[in-house]
């Protein structure tokens, strides 16, 4: 190629590119034609990258997730360890504390509770969380007024029992209501529950009660330990002169929860 | 017959498999302009003509109309216009003025583009695929330039 026609050529393109470029000569419709028909060239090989592509991002996150399984079991198994050896050391604390009760003649005042492990299968669809539902029912022998809770908090008393299933209400349900203390003074009251806030009933104008207070079950025998309802959201005098209105709001949320424990009533 | 093999597949690598995986598609390491690059430090100025012929057909490939075209041609022109002025032939003069003109495309071609359209453009995308491009610089000159002088 001689020198002037090479750098004629060249020139020639590269104005001729940028022209084609800014002027959108792409869109004219004979110029879609041949950008089509070129374009099924190489259509079934980017089809077959895609499907490679694809096809490998779905190995790679079920590798992925293998992995993290595996992770998890071994989290949960040395998590479990720690827990076997937790029950070991309660129960020689148990057996040290019955030793010493006998030395000392005072009679035991609490029995070892009566539960069962169980998972919550179902949620309240109307979003208020009024009630969840639990595996297990008759066929474990759960009873109505059973105490359903996590580690430290109310989840609910068992109000149905259905023969695999039972039905808790929880304590944003107006059905709920239980013995309760708050604030300083371990005063009983009433908690009912309530959406969004539950309320305690009978709290006296001269009660100290403030914003934040934790309120909680208390078992009228003595038997069960206090589990948490939830903290005082509102103080304020109520229509009645001779009493307060307070209304808690209750610290679980039912759908955070997955195991639950089941405390029985009876012996 | 057998550069002509090596220009189609890296034309189609480059629209199918490069442009997809880098996005935006034009900041993918330019496979084409390196076997382009190759065939104009071996053969002269009968270059231009692949490279008019490889910026048409990768425009047509990627519906970018234009850009391909003009950013091919004035590279492998320039690249010819630098390798006519340097007296020796050597790696550095292969390797050094290839990666400065791939740097260039692709920054004009983001000019060209940003002119154009609004789009981000990550700095570690761009670096990373120019990094790559002169990596394989090297790689076709040892392997194949150097064996063909």
């Amino acid at each position: 190629m001689t020198g002037k026609r090479f750098h004629l050529l060249s020139w020639l393109t590269v104005l001729l590119g940028t022209v084609l470029f800014f002027s959108e000569v792409s869109r004219f419709s004979y110029v879609r034609a041949v950008v089509r028909g070129v374009n099924t060239i190489v259509a079934p090989i980017i089809k077959f990258k895609e499907h490679i592509t694809f096809e490998l991002r779905e190995e790679l996150s079920a590798y992925l997730y293998f992995v993290n399984t595996e992770k998890e079991n071994i989290r949960l198994r040395r998590k479990l360890n720690s827990l076997f050896l937790t029950e070991k050391e309660l129960n020689a604390c148990m057996s040290e504390l019955e030793s010493l009760s006998k030395k000392l003649k005072v009679p035991p005042k609490f029995k070892r509770l009566r539960y069962s492990v169980t998972r919550i299968i179902y949620y309240d669809p109307s979003g208020f969380d009024l009630f969840v539902i639990i595996e297990g029912g008759k066929d474990k022998g759960y009873r109505e007024g059973d105490l359903v809770v996590t580690e430290d908090h109310v989840v609910g008393v068992i109000e149905g029992v259905l023969g695999s299933t039972s039905r808790v209400v929880t304590p944003f349900n107006e059905k709920f209501s239980s013995s309760a203390v708050a604030g300083k003074k371990l005063k009983r009251y009433i908690y009912r529950g309530g959406y969004p806030l539950g309320s305690l009933l009978h709290v006296n104008v001269g009660d100290e009660m403030s914003v934040g207070d934790e309120v909680y079950m208390v078992d009228r025998k003595g038997r069960i330990p206090p589990f948490m309802i939830g903290k005082v959201e509102k103080v304020r005098r109520g229509k009645d002169p001779f009493f307060k209105e307070v209304r808690v709001k209750p610290s679980v949320d039912p759908r955070t929860e997955e195991y639950v424990f089941v405390i029985r009533r009876r012996y | 017959m057998k550069y002509a093999l090596v220009f189609l597949l890296s034309l189609l690598l480059e629209a199918t498999l490069l442009q997809t995986l880098f996005r935006p598609g034009f900041v993918a390491p330019d496979l084409l302009l390196i076997v382009l690059l190759a065939r104009a430090y071996l053969l002269g100025r009968d270059a231009i003509l692949w490279a008019i012929a490889g910026g048409t057909f990768l425009d047509l490939m990627t519906d970018t109309v234009g850009l391909h075209l003009t950013t091919e041609v004035l590279s492998v022109y320039l690249f010819l216009l630098l390798q006519e002025r340097l007296l020796f032939r050597t790696a550095l003069t292969y390797i050094l003025p290839s990666s400065f003109l791939l740097l260039l495309k692709k920054s004009l071609a983001y000019f060209i583009m940003r002119a154009k359209f609004s789009f981000e453009l990550s700095l570690g995308t761009f670096l990373f695929s120019w990094a790559f491009e002169v990596v394989l610089l090297f790689l076709l000159y040892f392997l194949y330039i150097r064996k063909k002088e």
